[in-house]
Formats: structure tokens, C-alpha cells, sequence
């Protein structure tokens, strides 16, 4: 397919698409953790690279498992509270979308008292493809 | 390819400024005349939803509202809603997948049916528990308070006054709040709601809270409900993987609940 700044066009429409519902999930989704979003520092976005452990499509909300090597390289298990599955499941988001063993990077509003979890913002994978907020 | 990118793009376009309508004020949305049922009577279903908007604080839907407003608190009431807001509403029973119950159930995520049958109105939740309210049509007396066992949604009889649906209903239990923010009630609260359709697409809602045990005066709120064509509800069921509640700490940093393994 002809690509346009490396990219295949078909990528442009879904970064575009992916763009649009995202931007219509967060505008709801940040009041409506459940059942507060005070324990995640939302000024600070941290970047984890890891390897998907499992994608928990569950009510009230979705949680991606992500481990994450520390600093002395041992494997730790990052949560990821993402929307829940009816909402997400409108805007094409399956169970499949975060296959275990799949390595993707993952932007997250980290836990403020420091344990390994947060608020899913956005992902990439290695082939370049992205879910919800990555710019 | 220029062409399929074109029209990408355009569809993108289309997309993106269907859902930037979707969040544009009331002057822009179209308006179709209300539907009727083959009896004239205003019809409140059709084949797609509502979408119920996510109403946190319900203070900020009465009339004229300013920054600061509160409902007619009673001391107790006020000291109430000021400890809910001092622990970042952590009882809020919603928060436990308790059912929203009253006004409340109007406006929590996610969108609902109204399906109209002969002598009742089921108003079916996709989200708050994914429950049903269910408003008796049939003509029948409103109970009285002592008769019936306090609910969540209470005990409702409804009657049309022109195309306006009035919903009287008592009997509700105090597991419920009225809202995210925190405004809590008692059993003695009757709600009296007025619902039109003024076009096709926008439900308004208007709900007077009477109770005169949390309250000095009864207060009313409304909203509007925007319909959506393209939707079906969803299955829901917040009570599966609550981790919110493994979490949580009651006020002198205990478990509120006992750790299990769950599912």
C-alpha cells in the first residue's frame, strides 16, 4: 500500500479514527472510575515498555496486566485501569486487542502512593499501532 | 488511492464532526417532531437508547444555580454531605455496585430504554447495576408510606397531563444517595417527575425531591437526555471484578472488606 511518511494509509485512517474515539472516551471516562480517580496522579504520565500479561475485560472496568522489568531487571506487574468493557466495546475495543506476549509500550497516570499500577491513557505496539491517547 | 484516502479521510471527517455535534449545545441538535404511539400517546422508546448523561453533582441541575449553591440542606444533612465529600465519597453506594435508585438512576452512566406497555413503563438501566425501575400506568391510588417495605426505586404510579409523563414515587430505602456528590436521603423522600419529549431526540427531565427528612423545602432539578439512534444497550454488570472495594479502607485504615480470591 503507498505510504505516506512511512505510514500506510490505512494507518493514517485508523491513528485518525482511534484519535476521535478516544478523545469522545476520555472526555467521560475521567469522572467515572470507579469509584474515584484521586489515587492516580493525573500530572504525571509515566511510559512503561512491557510485555501484556493478560487484558482483563471485566466490569465495572478493564484492567491491562503489563510486566515490566525494574531497575534490577526483575519482572514486576503493572494494573492499568482502563473504561469498561460495554463502553469500550462500542468504540472496537475486544478482549483480543492486548493478546498476551504482545510487547507494547503503555502511557499510564501511575498510583500516587507508588505501587505498579495507574490509569491507562494510551498504548503502541512494536508494529507502530496505537490505542487510544498517543501523541 | 488519492481517491480511497480522500474518501477516508472524508469519512473521518464525517465521524469526527458527528461526534463534535454530539457535544454541541441544544441549539444545534436536530429536531424532529415527537413520535406518538397509534393512539396519539407521546412515545418514549424506538430503536435505539437514551444516552443518560453522568449527573455528579445533582445541586448544579437546579434551577438557577450558582457556584457554591446547596439544596435546602437540614444540619444533619449538610454535616452529611460534607464528610462524603472529606473521604472523596468512598460510601457512595454506586461506588459498591448498589443500584442508583431515584432521580439518581436518570443520570448514571450508561444509557437506557423505555419500553411502554399497556398499563406500566419499564425504564430498563444499562448501567447503575444494570436494574429496571417499573412506573404503574393503570390508573391505580398511590400506597401509602406505612404499607409498603422501603426499596431502591420505590414505588411508582404515573399518568399522562397532556404529553407530560408525572411519576410519583415513595417508599424508597436510604441505601441509596442522590448523587455522586455526596446528597444523601431518607425514607421519607417523595420524588414527583415530569418527563417530556419535546422533539425525537432530547427526553427532558424535571424531578421535584421531597423529603422532609433531610431537607427544609423540596428542590427541583432537570435535565436533558439526548437519544441516540445507533445504539443497543449493553450488558453491564459492575459487580464482577470490583476492585475498588478490594482496596478500600474504612476510616481507621482497616479492610473494608475481607480479601478473597474472587472469581
Amino acid at each position: 500500500m503507498k505510504s505516506l511518511r512511512g505510514m500506510t494509509i490505512t494507518k493514517v485512517f485508523k491513528q485518525f479514527f482511534l484519535l476521535v474515539i478516544a478523545g469522545s472516551f476520555f472526555a467521560g471516562y475521567s469522572a467515572y472510575s470507579h469509584h474515584s480517580n484521586a489515587m492516580f496522579d493525573q500530572q504525571r504520565v509515566v511510559e512503561l515498555s512491557g510485555t501484556i500479561k493478560e487484558f482483563q475485560f471485566t466490569n465495572p472496568h478493564t484492567w491491562v496486566q503489563l510486566m515490566v522489568e525494574d531497575d534490577t531487571g526483575k519482572a514486576v506487574e503493572w494494573s492499568l485501569e482502563w473504561g469498561s468493557p460495554n463502553n469500550l466495546g462500542r468504540q472496537g475495543i475486544r478482549p483480543s486487542t492486548f493478546p498476551p506476549g504482545a510487547d507494547v509500550m503503555i502511557k499510564t497516570y501511575p498510583m500516587k502512593d507508588g505501587s505498579p499500577g495507574g490509569l491507562f491513557i494510551g498504548a503502541r505496539f512494536a508494529d507502530g499501532q496505537t490505542i487510544g491517547r498517543w501523541e | 488511492m488519492n481517491k480511497l484516502f480522500t474518501t477516508l479521510t472524508m469519512m473521518g471527517l464525517l465521524l469526527g464532526s458527528s461526534m463534535l455535534l454530539a457535544q454541541r449545545g441544544e441549539d444545534d441538535r436536530p429536531r424532529t417532531p415527537t413520535p406518538r404511539l397509534a393512539d396519539g400517546t407521546v412515545d418514549l422508546g424506538g430503536n435505539g437508547v437514551w444516552n443518560l448523561p453522568y449527573v455528579t453533582n445533582i445541586a448544579a441541575r437546579m434551577e438557577g444555580f450558582e457556584e457554591g449553591k446547596r439544596p435546602p440542606f437540614q444540619p444533619w444533612a449538610q454535616a452529611m454531605w460534607a464528610y462524603n465529600r472529606s473521604n472523596l465519597v468512598k460510601y457512595d453506594p454506586e461506588g459498591f455496585c448498589l443500584p442508583p435508585g431515584g432521580p439518581r438512576s436518570m443520570g448514571t452512566p450508561y444509557p437506557a430504554e423505555i419500553i411502554q406497555d399497556r398499563d406500566r413503563i419499564l425504564i430498563i438501566f444499562e448501567g447503575g447495576g444494570h436494574v429496571w425501575r417499573e412506573i404503574h400506568m393503570d390508573g391505580r391510588e398511590q400506597m401509602k408510606l406505612e404499607d409498603l417495605n422501603p426499596t431502591y426505586f420505590g414505588h411508582s404510579v404515573g399518568h399522562w397531563e397532556g404529553d407530560t409523563l408525572v411519576v410519583d414515587t415513595i417508599g424508597y430505602n436510604e441505601k441509596t444517595w442522590i448523587d455522586y456528590n455526596g446528597h444523601m436521603h431518607t425514607e421519607q423522600m417523595h420524588t414527583i417527575e415530569y418527563i417530556t419529549r419535546p422533539f425525537k431526540e432530547v427526553l427532558h427531565y424535571v424531578a421535584v425531591i421531597d423529603d422532609p427528612g433531610a431537607y427544609t423545602e423540596p428542590w427541583t432539578v432537570q435535565w436533558d437526555i439526548n437519544w441516540n439512534d445507533d445504539q443497543e444497550l449493553q450488558d453491564y454488570v459492575c459487580q464482577e471484578n470490583n476492585k475498588f472495594l478490594l482496596d478500600m479502607q474504612d476510616d481507621e485504615g482497616n479492610p473494608f472488606f475481607d480479601k478473597t480470591s474472587g472469581l
